[in-house]
């Protein structure tokens, strides 16, 4: 039986300064709008374009809709679909500014007046930076965040995987990101070691650093923020919001923080009930949402 | 480039239009059919480099979201190969309409390869066809997503056998029986030659043991098989989210052929 037709529209554009920046509004029917409740904007994950992981960012957008929220996915410049950025500038102070016309775009085009910012790993990690510049972010919702590197995550991250027959096979054959983890610890070392940088992993672990994940959401809590942290079970970055996060954030109110842990998922939510969960805790919170 | 929603207004799809960059226009243009699933996600930033490239040697380049997938309308679940076939139909419409263009090449990748075939069978006037690493079995094909699923489902969920059941899947996209079904039909081997005058057959990923093509070219036309191991950038052998991989010299590869073969 065909299903009725999508209660939603989307319209794709190019936006931004010069134009270049890829993204679709998706925008819910004029019957389902609720005032008051925030436009979402999605942020690409890692190098993925704007449909997200396994089209995950798509079905978000539409159920958001569906729900009554105005959402906007796009490509930061050099990702997806849109063009590369010329020069050399920042790509963090870039991606800051592009999200920002994403919002001005909403404002000017739909009057959205304040924003949820999404987004999964790199995307999480762009979220939160721009909400410590743009004041019209009132809620982030973070799949996946970064962390501050310690040695008692690298030992939480692995103590499973030493469990499993399948994770040897891959440390020895050649195939496993611990390589590539050991290289990239060796390599931190020497660079501070070089560099005689007096700050710990420790420091910043435990978020006395206040450029750490763990101060800047303390900081957009404090300003009245309201936060979703959804981490696949495995992840190290769930140790760290477990050690770090969880001591700065709990006295935040109930309603302003949803903490989701999906079990049995990789990183990027692959199997569809994963892909599920994410999307019906992400809704609810998303609704419950008010200016 | 400039992307747009084209075909039906209930149910509207993605494309994206790059208009020829060079210094001389051509008067035939190029349709960019996708894979299916993990494969498309993995292979978007390529397919993206194809069409720049393909557009500054002077050719309409079109790229395009079948109904169900990327940003175009529809479930996850209502994909089906009959409609996806329907809808490069329609892209093909579109880019004639953007273009002027009355002759058409089609780039197809793993299962969009398999259905530009098919498309070429079926439609006049497509001269030229890049098929990479086309699905020339589709049981095949079936056989080495659901291992990889498998392998997934091993790496990642420590209850494995609590995710795998319904409903069906792989690599994070759903597998209807009826999909399963259509892919499972699809057999290029049963096709003598190929439709177009003239035809590239790049063999970049592990599939390289099925024969497509064994009576050669078309009378008059051409058929250039070539192998590239290690420029298969649709492949799940790195992590989903350094999908940045570029097989840079496959792209150099079909834009060279396009170039030579193509008015």
């Amino acid at each position: 039986m065909a299903r009725p037709p999508m209660p939603v529209r989307e319209t794709v554009l190019l936006f931004g300064p010069d134009k270049s920046l890829v993204g679709v509004i998706t925008d819910p029917a004029p019957a389902a709008l609720v005032d008051g409740r925030p436009a979402v904007v999605l942020l690409n994950a890692g190098l993925l374009h704007r449909v997200g992981p396994n089209r995950l960012y798509v079905r978000l957008a539409r159920r958001l809709a569906e729900r009554g929220l105005l959402v906007a996915r796009f490509d930061l410049s050099g990702i997806g679909d849109s063009r590369a950025a010329g020069g050399r500038s920042d790509f963090a102070a870039r991606a800051i500014a592009e999200t920002r016309a994403c919002l001005d775009l909403l404002a000017t085009t739909r009057g959205a007046s304040c924003f949820v910012v999404c987004g999964l790993c790199s995307g999480a990690d762009q979220a939160l930076l721009a909400a410590g510049e743009d004041p019209r972010i009132v809620g982030l919702a973070l799949l996946e965040p970064g962390s501050a590197p310690s040695t008692g995550q690298l030992i939480d991250s692995y103590r499973d995987r030493l469990l499993r027959p399948a994770s040897w096979a891959r440390l020895l054959t050649g195939r496993s990101e611990a390589w590539s983890t050991v290289g990239q610890r060796l390599r931190s070392r020497w660079r501070r070691w070089r560099r005689h940088t007096v700050e710990t992993a420790g420091a910043a672990s435990a978020g006395t650093d206040p450029h750490s994940p763990a101060e800047r959401m303390r900081r957009f809590v404090g300003r009245g923020g309201a936060l979703c942290l959804v981490y696949s079970a495995g992840n190290p970055a769930h140790y760290y919001y477990r050690t770090a996060l969880a001591p700065r954030l709990w006295q935040v109110p109930a309603d302003r923080l949803l903490v989701e842990v999906v079990e049995e998922t990789d990183h990027v939510f692959t199997p569809l009930d994963a892909q599920r969960q994410v999307i019906d805790s992400l809704c609810a919170w998303a609704e419950g949402l008010r200016r | 480039m400039r992307p747009f929603f084209f075909g039906e207004t209930a149910e509207p799809l993605l494309g994206l239009h790059h208009p020829p960059a060079g210094a001389r226009t051509r008067p035939s243009a190029v349709a960019i059919l996708n894979p299916f699933g993990d494969e498309y996600s993995r292979a978007h930033r390529s397919l993206r480099q194809l069409a720049d490239r393909v557009s500054a040697a002077g050719f309409h380049v079109l790229r395009f979201d079948y109904f169900g997938c990327g940003d175009s309308a529809g479930a996850d679940d209502q994909g089906r190969l009959a409609r996806w076939l329907e809808d490069a139909a329609a892209a093909l419409e579109e880019l004639e309409a953007l273009s002027g263009a009355s002759r058409m090449a089609l780039v197809g990748l793993r299962l969009g390869g398999s259905l530009a075939v098919e498309l070429a069978r079926r439609r006049q006037g497509i001269e030229q066809l890049a098929l990479w690493d086309p699905v020339a079995r589709g049981q095949v094909y079936l056989q080495e997503l659901e291992a990889a699923h498998a392998t997934f489902l091993r790496e990642n969920a420590r209850r494995a056998r609590a995710v795998e059941s319904e409903p069906p899947q792989v690599l994070g996209y759903p597998l209807p029986p009826a999909l399963r079904a259509e892919i499972e039909a699809v057999d290029l081997t049963g096709c003598a030659s190929p439709p177009a005058r003239h035809t590239l057959l790049l063999t970049t990923g592990s599939d390289q043991r099925t024969t497509v093509f064994p009576a050669g070219p078309p009378p008059g036309g051409s058929l250039e098989r070539e192998r590239m191991a290690g420029s298969a950038a649709w492949q799940r052998d790195t992590d989903a989210m350094a999908s940045a991989l570029v097989a840079v010299d496959a792209l150099e590869r079909i834009t060279r052929w396009l170039d030579r073969r193509c008015p």
